[in-house]
């Protein structure tokens, strides 16, 4: 784990094929094994790395990068015909830069009556994202044996990005309601593979007005931001996709490892299309609190 | 578990793997080429900036001058200098280029001259040393004291922070200075910062309620697209000071720091003196040029309560007091001098 989690610091994207890679073959490293090990009631950390990409066009014409360490807190209940969880997430204090102008710098001078000093000025910035979600899922189909089991539900999710910099883009505040889909693989005795997406058909949305700027008589900044431009959009407007695959080894009687992988692509159309990107690598440990007896 | 069995799991696997490279997202500009980074800056001016009627600038008429002086050859100190031609017949100090990336080319505003700014005959640690006496350092965005005859002094210098922040910092400063006989207010050097503070701060020193400025902001790409005009006003907020108070700006007052004069100037107590402020009120954006340069837009149309513009010109004072640098120099801030002399009854 720690020499994974090294490759993603350092390796961005490669990294990420890497691990894909390395889920793929506990995947099948696993196979052959005979148990269901789908249920059970967990509060867990996450600690993880993201990588968001944002072209924002309110806000600059080129696509800015950031880089996020992740932290997570989890719960999840997994029983009979029901699949309970709720997450909250926060990427915090990530370096945020255009793509192509990674370092970005410039000296102003400033002068008075007894000389002049220069400033030497990074343009680049920081970026924070968070999140909280509800998700609700009916099992259709229960895991059982090899057996994959399929569930579909919906999920109540606020996620932000919040930049701060010479120029600032994405930031947004989503609210959003999704038909959500997962797919459950049990892998041997200890293994859970879980596959997820989902999809918002309504969200609310608070994004920069045109001019960009949120100074309103006797509001603050945030409620400036959100008095000005908060609306609610569907489809036609504001397009998101979030998709994970999780691998979850039952590490003991109480504890659960897991490796996740979550994208999300946003596409929001007004004042100025915003378009986004954002993967994540998570590694994480949960209490079980349901453990079974002989586990 | 055969291969059959695994497919499932497979197939979304090998989703992931293909989106796990880095999406393109249609950042397709053209970034060294001088053309191109020449219409992306008129284009953004002419998307965002608020003021051509204003300024009474005809921005068709200056791409028809400065775009044939652009060819895919010019160097980027050839750009910088048709980009600071262009740019200056806006006169407006919010627009400033940063030739970021580009360390031997200066930032560039309508002011600066080979990127310095012009000097204010001004010079806080004068005031500190010579003038004041229970000096209290408030930190970023405040110092306070007293001066000669008990008068209070308040040296505003960013309206940033948070309401909370200020109300703690006015409380202090209305302990400190409350029984004062009147209070010198000092915003000559103060850059700016966010209008609703420059509301609250204001609102401390109302007697009434009053409007002190409208705004309207860009909307849309027309240049006639503006948001409906909102108006800001002032009024008594918490505990308020009330007796005589005289307000000293500079050419350096700019920004929150001029609608901060717009609001104190609409109180009867308020007496304006010194020069005339800087003339850049508006809110302003920063956006990226293709080759990564940088440029700040005002995006906004500001008036004060009678629908006039100082954009250009500057909030004029009620007493004009100008200091020279040699003045300065030699220990004697005029303008302090006269604003004590009126608040002493002198």
């Amino acid at each position: 784990m720690s020499i994974v989690s090294v490759l993603i610091l350092r390796r961005g994207r490669a990294a990420l094929a890497s691990l894909s890679v390395l889920l793929a073959l506990l995947v099948a490293g696993s196979a052959g094994a005979d148990d269901r090990p789908a249920d059970f009631h967990a509060l867990g950390v996450s600690l993880g790395w993201s990588r968001l990409a944002v072209l924002d066009r309110s806000a600059s014409d080129l696509t800015y990068i950031g880089h996020l360490p992740t932290l997570g807190l989890g719960w999840e209940l997994r029983r009979g015909g029901n699949i309970f969880a709720v997450r909250l997430r926060a990427g915090i204090l990530g370096p945020y830069y255009a793509k192509q102008y990674r370092h970005r710098e410039f000296d102003l001078i400033e002068s008075d009556l007894h000389g002049t000093e220069t400033l030497h000025a990074d343009a680049r910035g920081v970026v924070y994202t968070g999140g909280l979600s509800f998700t609700y899922l009916r099992r259709l189909l229960r895991p059982a044996g090899h057996r994959p089991g399929v569930a579909l539900g919906a999920t109540l999710a606020e996620d932000m990005v919040y930049p701060q910099g010479f120029v600032a883009p994405g930031l947004m505040l989503a609210g959003t309601l999704s038909p959500t889909f997962a797919l459950e693989q049990p892998l041997g005795r200890r293994g859970l593979l879980t596959v997820g997406a989902r999809m918002p058909v309504l969200a609310v949305v608070s994004r920069m007005p045109y001019h960009g700027t949120v100074s309103r008589p006797e509001r603050g900044l945030l409620g400036g931001f959100v008095s000005q431009r908060t609306e609610v959009e569907s489809l036609g407007r504001f397009r998101q996709v979030q998709w994970s695959l999780g691998l979850q080894i039952r590490l003991g009687r109480r504890w659960l490892g897991g490796l996740a992988y979550e994208g999300t692509y946003t596409y929001d159309r007004d004042p100025r299309p915003l378009r986004s990107v954002q993967h994540s690598l998570l590694a994480s440990i949960a209490f079980d609190f349901s453990a079974r007896k002989g586990d | 578990m055969s291969f059959r069995t695994l497919t499932p799991a497979f197939a979304p696997l090998a989703v992931c793997l293909a989106l796990a490279c880095d999406p393109e997202l249609g950042d397709d500009v053209s970034r060294a080429d001088p053309v191109a980074n020449f219409e992306r800056l008129w284009d953004d001016f002419d998307r965002y900036y608020g003021l051509f009627a204003v300024k009474g600038v005809d921005w068709d008429a200056l791409h028809a001058v400065y775009a044939p002086q652009v060819r895919p050859g010019s160097t980027r100190a050839e750009l910088y200098a048709v980009f600071a031609d262009l740019l200056g017949h806006l006169g407006d100090t919010h627009v400033s280029l940063y030739p970021a990336g580009d360390p031997e080319l200066p930032v560039w505003n309508h002011l600066r001259v080979d990127g310095v700014m012009p000097v204010g005959n001004y010079d806080y640690d004068l005031i500190r040393s010579d003038y004041l006496r229970d000096h209290v350092d408030g930190g970023e965005l405040v110092e306070y004291g007293r001066l000669d005859g008990d008068v209070g002094y308040v040296h505003l210098k960013l309206f940033d922070g948070d309401r909370r922040e200020w109300r703690r910092t006015m409380d202090d400063i209305f302990a400190a200075l409350g029984d004062a006989p009147g209070i010198v207010v000092d915003v000559r050097d103060c850059p700016g910062g966010l209008d609703p503070l420059v509301q609250y701060v204001a609102g401390r020193f109302a007697a009434d309620r009053r409007l002190f400025m409208t705004a309207r902001k860009r909307s849309g790409p027309d240049r006639d697209d503006f948001t409906a005009p909102e108006a800001w006003y002032v009024e008594p907020t918490d505990d308020t000071y009330t007796g005589p108070v005289v307000l000293l700006t500079s050419f350096l007052t700019q920004s929150a720091g001029e609608t901060f004069t717009l609001a104190m100037g609409t109180q009867d107590h308020v007496v304006h003196l010194g020069e005339a402020t800087n003339g850049a009120l508006s809110d302003n954006i920063m956006r990226d040029l293709p080759n990564g340069w940088m440029v700040s837009i005002s995006v906004g149309d500001y008036r004060g309560p009678t629908g006039a513009s100082y954009e250009g010109v500057g909030v004029p004072p009620d007493e004009e007091v100008l200091n020279t640098a040699e003045e300065v120099l030699a220990g004697t801030d005029r303008a302090l001098e006269r604003a004590i002399a009126r608040l002493s009854g002198e």
